[in-house]
């Protein structure tokens, strides 16, 4: 190079290195418009600008259906609380619900109505007008009412009221798709307690609670509002601190919090519940009559029970000691008041309904049934002919049912609205392919899922926080409540509310529904409660009525509590089923709910994918945890590759060395393993789904996820798992740790 | 004047996660990527620590919250040459982004690691942005940052109260992890106001449970813990190595 | 000399190109008085002086926010329509432009004059509430016509720390920069 050269470059790239410093932008803000000031073109009277304006409304059902405010600052939601009026939450709130905003701000949702434009599955869609979607859809419906299916989530109130009205008056057909778990859960209830909805629990005066594999305080059912009254049991009440006791195959989030963890096998909670009932049958620890509905609720005579039960019998099935179960016995008998719960993997096993049943059961044994203390049973909706109750969702077996009448052209039509069918139910249910040859697929969704990959239509709706509506809570806090949901911005893209659509489909098919709109659903249905002459919201004049429930959060009446409860149906022991043959595959294979992500459902929000899952403390990914010696055996370390084979099929995942895992199983967590749904869920770790046998829970035919086996083959490869522990290097001084433990005071 | 602290109970906390996704909902936090984890530089002003306790079948793990501390006698103040961490009158140890030059000295000198360098410009996409917090400033590449406190949420309750031409009263707003913790874990207020919740947790007879992390280095946290609670434990037992 | 002549020119023409990137940064940085600028071009003349000193109006009347929130805000377009739904407006480019964006539901833009940096954070209401004019800082706008607003004063922080120093106001960082 030439000196002239040289200088020449010298000056260019001195130049431009200031250049490029004097015209970057500054932070990541867009300079263009941050020098800008707007005037807004219209002034509402309920928006001041410059100013928070806070309003209430309700999370999805999916999320609880509890009370939130939200921050609302120049027509943009900033930010969620809980709200400290609404009964169910008294203003706590979940990391799901902090992350509603990033849905509505979502970069992937979708801006308008889609027509597909390429070959099904291809991904190409083209922007068109509401009133073509609209009339398509329409015409869609018209031509063969019933062949046409919708299919959504599990919905109550206001609009469980529309898709019933649309679903009768066009005679289309209906179809729930929510968490298999939570079906057997439902017919649980039914046959225990003779109830249709969901329990609550009275922790804040519980003395002992003991959590057969219930995930309660992270992801069963109502997380917010059992950790708030968990918050209470532990520190409360002045002299008593309530003890907790864990039974279970995996440390979960929840189960790290419990005074004691009793690892049992999978599928082996209902056994030990039924021995723990022997011992305290045997040794006269039973409440009253309490034993009477007992053995109407497990189907067996107590002398079956005194035979087969006993904890010699039972405890190496169960994988524990004889005395451990003697123990949990006198632990849960003489700590009243005690409260008995079983869910998340306890409920997806082949005996499901047994294991919940016999845990549920538990509760009568110590008079804890609706009593202060115990496990809380809700009455059904105030109005449960306007405001209709979640009629839950229907099982795996009902779903490789629907995906062969697809298959078989007996539907032609598929609707779907906030479900994800080709993600949520295995791919041995075939609905992925069903759907694929459909004659027609329209979905609601606001994202682009895997489901909505293989529409032909797409009419996004609004996310929860724009929308109107009227949501029972699931489950309630023990008294009737209903949540009202208002839009707290306007929809920031070009999407329509899901009942505004189904009205407007309606009265194109000539079929008008009751109202003329989702928001007229509402305050039609809220003018129902105030015909009822009770509850917190008092006015007279309807207007009046509608403003004060919307500033409240809700309608709810505390003296409107569950009837007494009784045992419908028995429940007969079973003991749990594993594909695949023990000595092939050695191993069981335990796909557990994300914290964050639930079922799949929350991975397209980033806050959420950040946020460690707290046992493992990993992150954006897939992994499956081993016990340490399992792994020494194996040959593995944190971060190998191992392949795991099922009889149903196989997937490479990391290692994660989890010193909790029992020695032979395994847990991988659920929520990855998108193939779409947005930027940050797509192409993200392994669906566990896609591994697990399609074993049926024998009674309710749900899909029972825990029960299959599993076996480990080496790769040789290595990867990073992305995981928050040792981001922070631990500072300790020597006798002073980290986290102190200290007994309780006696 | 206020002197504000927090009291964090360890018997309470459910390891749920509330608090963090509501810090980075309340502060502005870029998104944590995988990248981000892979490179250990995760930014979270308070963040769920999980200990092992143990031996499989005898295992525990247990949690705990850990915002900064805002010590009194912070390490981290002393060290910057520009003074762009500082303590103000009424006990929050802030961060002033404009001043910061990025030499990381207090991060170094920290020994809880509550302080983050920004490594990168924050990015988000473009309509995301209609959710960041127009209170709290967006931090660019090349300063430090750290839990305020929230002091956003701090002046505009001081400011309502000068309007109103009256005092701060106890608990009238807290952080925002606080405020979305269900279980009740974290409580934030004024240390010296005896109405406040945080006080009367701090002296009460309850505090037999009090400790503060480190406390022995002398800087004085003004974050209390209050002691997990283990039927187990042996009497003078102490986990967390 | 013939020998370094082009030299000499290099380094000067060399001085010039490296002046113009560097006044660009000038011109864009807090060093600059930011009251040496000049008038910023606005969407609408907007004349404070006929609403002001002509009609009257506080300025709260329309910078409703001032006395109770952080911003004074920018009233909505229809809140000046309010009034000039009766004032005629044909034949006057600037009120045509009003009642066009207001009847097409496009916001107007202005161009911000007084321009705090992203990490300073400024509460009109406690300001206000202390007994300050809004004059004190903003300078008499009301007498200000077309093209616009003018700012008057440095506000720079140099200029917040004086007179927070001579009020006896809290000087702490954390005051403004959060």
């Amino acid at each position: 190079m030439r000196r002239r050269e040289f200088l020449k470059l010298a000056a260019t790239s001195a130049t431009g290195a200031v250049l490029f410093t004097g015209c970057g932008s500054i932070g990541d803000a867009n300079p263009e418009h941050e020098f800008k000031i707007e005037s807004p073109v219209r002034n509402p009277n309920d928006l001041l600008y410059g100013r928070d304006n806070w309003y209430a409304t309700a999370t999805p059902l999916s999320i609880g259906g509890y009370g939130i405010i939200v921050r609302v600052f120049e027509g943009r939601a900033k930010k969620v609380e809980g709200n400290p009026d609404f009964p169910v939450n008294l203003g706590r709130s979940c990391a799901k619900a902090q992350a509603l905003v990033q849905e509505v701000y979502h970069p992937d949702r979708i801006g308008g109505p889609l027509r597909l434009a390429g070959q099904r599955g291809s991904g190409q869609f083209q922007v068109i007008e509401w009133e073509e979607a609209l009339g398509q859809v329409a015409d869609l419906i018209r031509q063969a009412p019933d062949s046409t299916l919708l299919i959504t989530e599990p919905l109550n109130g206001a609009l469980g009221a529309i898709v019933e009205q649309f679903v009768q008056t066009t005679g289309i057909q209906h179809a729930s798709l929510e968490p298999d778990e939570r079906v057997v859960l439902r017919e649980a209830m039914r046959r225990v307690f003779g109830v249709d909805t969901l329990p609550t629990l009275d922790l804040a005066n519980a003395r002992f609670l003991v959590s057969f594999s219930a995930d309660f305080l992270h992801t069963w059912i109502s997380p917010v509002q059992f950790a708030r009254a968990y918050g209470a049991f532990r520190q409360g009440r002045p002299d008593v601190r309530g003890t907790y006791y864990h039974v279970g195959p995996r440390l979960s989030g929840t189960a790290a919090n419990a005074d004691r963890w009793f690892p049992v096998r999978p599928g082996a909670e209902g056994l030990v519940a039924l021995s723990m009932a022997q011992v305290m049958l045997e040794e006269g620890l039973v409440e009253g009559d309490g034993a009477e509905p007992f053995f109407q609720a497990i189907g067996l005579t107590p002398e079956q029970l005194g035979a087969d039960f006993a904890p010699d019998r039972v405890a190496d099935a169960a994988g524990l000691t004889a005395e451990q179960i003697r123990e949990l016995a006198h632990a849960f008998a003489e700590q009243r008041p005690s409260v008995a719960i079983a869910g998340t993997s306890a409920a997806a096993t082949t005996n499901g309904l047994f294991n919940l049943a016999a845990v549920f059961g538990l509760n009568y044994l110590v008079g804890s049934v609706n009593s202060e203390g115990g496990l809380i049973l809700n009455p059904a909706s105030p109005l449960p002919d306007e405001l209709p109750a979640n009629r839950g969702g229907d099982p795996y077996s009902q779903w490789v049912n629907i995906a062969q009448q697809i298959a078989g052209g007996q539907i032609r039509t598929v609707l779907v609205h906030r479900a994800n069918p080709v993600y949520s139910l295995p791919p041995a249910s075939g609905i992925q392919d069903a759907l694929r040859g459909a004659g027609s697929v329209v979905s609601f969704s606001s994202f682009l899922d895997e489901t909505t990959m293989l529409a032909d239509l797409v009419l996004p709706d609004h996310t929860a926080l724009e929308q109107w509506g009227l949501v029972v809570p699931e489950p309630g806090p023990g008294f009737e409540i209903v949540a009202i949901q208002q839009p707290v911005v306007n929809p920031f893209v070009n999407t329509r509310a899901f009942g505004d659509v189904l009205i407007q489909i309606a009265s194109q098919l000539g079929q008008a529904l009751p109202w003329p709109s989702q928001e007229a659903a509402v305050r039609a249905l809220a003018d129902g409660l105030r015909g009822l002459g009770r509850g917190n919201v008092e006015a007279e004049q309807p207007s009046e009525y509608f403003v004060t429930m919307q500033t409240q959060g809700g309608w709810w009446d505390e003296e409107a509590r569950a009837e007494e409860a009784s045992p419908q149906a028995p429940t007969a022991p079973a003991n749990p089923e594993f594909a695949g043959d023990p000595g092939q595959f050695p191993f069981y294979l335990l796909p557990f709910p994300s914290d964050s992500l639930g079922y799949g459902e929350f991975s397209h929000l980033p806050w959420l994918q950040a946020l460690p899952e707290p046992v493992s403390t990993n992150v954006w990914g897939t992994w499956i945890e081993l016990n340490p010696r399992t792994a020494q055996d194996i040959g593995v370390e944190t971060g190998d590759v191992v392949r795991v084979v099922t009889p149903q099929g196989s997937a490479e995942l990391p290692v994660y060395v989890n010193p909790a895992a029992m020695p032979d199983v395994l847990s991988v967590p659920m929520g990855q393993g998108h193939k779409a749904y947005g930027r940050y869920a797509e192409g993200r770790g392994v669906n566990p789904l896609e591994l697990v046998a399609p074993q049926a829970e024998r009674e309710t035919g749900a899909l029972a996820w825990a029960a299959t086996r599993c076996r480990l083959e080496l790769t040789g490869r290595r990867m990073r798992i992305a995981r928050f522990e040792g981001q922070f290097p631990a500072f300790q001084l020597e006798e002073f740790p980290i986290i102190q433990v200290t007994r309780p005071r006696t | 004047m206020p002197r504000w602290g927090m009291v964090i109970d360890l018997d309470r906390c459910t390891g749920c996660g509330a608090c963090v996704v509501a810090c980075q909902a309340e502060n502005n936090v870029p998104i944590n990527t995988e990248d981000v984890y892979h490179q250990r530089r995760a930014i979270e002003w308070i963040r769920l620590e999980r200990y092992w306790e143990g031996e499989y079948p005898n295992i525990k793990a247990r949690y705990i919250p850990v915002p900064c501390m805002h010590c009194q006698n912070a390490p981290c103040e002393p060290v910057c040459p520009v003074y762009a961490t500082y303590h103000t009158s009424e006990g929050i140890n802030m961060q002033v982004y404009n001043r910061c030059i990025g030499t990381r000295y207090c991060a170094i000198n920290c020994h809880w690691h509550v302080r983050f360098f920004n490594f990168w410009e924050p990015k988000w996409p473009d309509s995301l942005k209609n959710q960041l917090n127009p209170n709290v400033t967006v931090r660019s590449r090349g300063v430090m940052e750290k839990c305020t406190f929230c002091i956003q949420r701090v002046v505009k309750a001081e400011h309502q109260a000068k309007l109103e031409g009256r005092d701060l009263e106890a608990d009238e707003f807290t952080t925002a992890c606080a405020q979305a913790c269900p279980a009740e874990a974290i409580v934030f207020g004024d240390l010296d106001n005896p109405n406040s919740r945080v006080a009367q947790l701090v002296n009460s007879a309850v505090n037999e449970r009090g400790y503060r992390l480190l406390e022995d280095l002398g800087t004085e946290p003004s974050v209390y813990y209050l002691k997990k609670i283990d039927p187990e434990a042996a009497a003078e037992e102490h986990s967390g190595h | 000399m013939q020998r370094y002549f082009r030299l000499v020119l290099f380094a000067a023409v060399m001085l010039v190109v490296l002046a113009i990137p560097v006044a660009a940064v000038l011109a864009r940085s807090y060093f600059l008085a930011p009251t040496a600028q000049p008038v910023k071009a606005q969407p609408i003349q907007f004349p404070h002086q006929v609403h002001v000193q002509g009609m009257g109006l506080d300025c709260t009347f329309c910078h409703r926010g001032a006395t109770t929130s952080a911003q004074a805000t920018i009233p909505a377009l229809e809140f000046c329509m309010n009034c000039h739904k009766i004032v005629p407006w044909e034949g006057r480019p600037d009120l045509e432009r009003l009642v066009e964006a207001f009847q097409s539901g496009q916001t107007i833009q202005w161009n911000k004059v007084h321009q705090l940096p992203d990490h300073v954070h400024f509460v009109h209401a406690v300001h206000l509430n202390f007994g300050f004019q809004c004059a004190d800082c903003h300078g008499d706008v009301g007498s200000m016509g077309k093209p616009g607003v003018k700012q008057v004063r440095d506000l720079r922080m140099g200029d917040c720390l004086t007179c927070h120093q001579q009020n006896g106001a809290r000087t702490d960082c954390s005051v403004c920069h959060y």
